[in-house]
């Protein structure tokens, strides 16, 4: 499970990673480091985004499961994956390692 | 790219590879670029510069004009997001001064026509623009910039 302290702490430690999160039932859980926006806020935009991502799972078909998303906004990289969001400076992080670390 | 399925380039229409139910597909790329600009807006960034989803086995990422659909296994992800790409006005100067350079050695070296100058003096400009052209080449190989910038 994504939830499990060891891989947040994993997380955590990779490359360029400046905040953790778990989104939970009605909001988004700060585990580790600051989010750069209001929590609140962000947490209703990532939560349209998978919603609105459902239409892609319907159109591409090879998509299905949906695992969750990254987007890169000015400098800043969040990625939504399964439970877990992660903040990142986006120049820095190690995309491969913190996509495949939650399933390889 | 590694790990390359299909490639859509919405704003010509052009595709390569493949690319499932295409109407549909660049029409909802079309709305959610919109969208997502709308959305950094929202939470105070300027730039939307890239935007992956990720499924079980295969990804779509996409930017304004542009969705390149991969394979999870394959895909390196760093590659998907960021590149090294060239900075232009840092490679073309680069390559003038380097040609300047070169020219100038030429003619230092290879032809009367600066024998006006003292002989150390004649090597000092072009050594200065190789030196200057060869750093500014190695410059513009550096710079990080996203794939997907629009």
């Amino acid at each position: 499970m994504v939830t499990e302290p060891a891989i947040l702490d994993k997380i955590w430690r990779a490359p360029g990673v400046t905040a953790v999160g778990l989104l939970r039932e009605g909001g988004l859980e700060v585990v580790k480091g600051q989010f750069v926006v209001d929590v609140n806020r962000l947490y209703v935009v990532l939560m349209r985004n998978l919603d609105r991502l459902k239409e892609y799972e319907r159109v591409l078909s090879q998509l299905s499961p949906l695992r969750g998303f990254i987007m890169v906004l000015d400098d800043v990289g969040f990625m939504v994956l399964d439970q877990l969001v992660v903040q990142t400076d986006a120049r820095k992080s190690d995309w491969d390692q913190l996509v495949r670390v939650v399933r390889p | 790219m590694r790990g390359e399925i299909g490639r859509l380039d919405v704003g010509k229409g052009r595709v390569s590879g493949q690319v499932p139910d295409l109407e549909r597909l660049s029409a909802i790329l079309k709305e959610d670029a919109e969208l997502g600009e709308r959305e950094a807006d929202e939470l105070g960034f300027r730039n939307l510069n890239g935007f992956v989803i990720i499924g079980e086995r295969t990804s779509v990422a996409f930017a304004k004009n542009e969705a390149v659909i991969v394979d999870n296994q394959s895909v390196d992800w760093n590659d998907l997001l960021v590149h090294y790409g060239l900075d232009r006005t840092y490679l073309s100067i680069g390559a003038v001064l380097t040609f300047f350079s070169i020219l100038l050695y030429y003619f230092v070296l290879g032809t009367r026509l600066f024998n006006y100058f003292a002989p150390e003096a004649r090597l000092y400009v072009p050594t200065l623009l190789l030196l200057l052209g060869l750093t500014m080449l190695g410059i513009s190989r550096s710079r990080p910039t996203y794939r997907f910038r629009k």
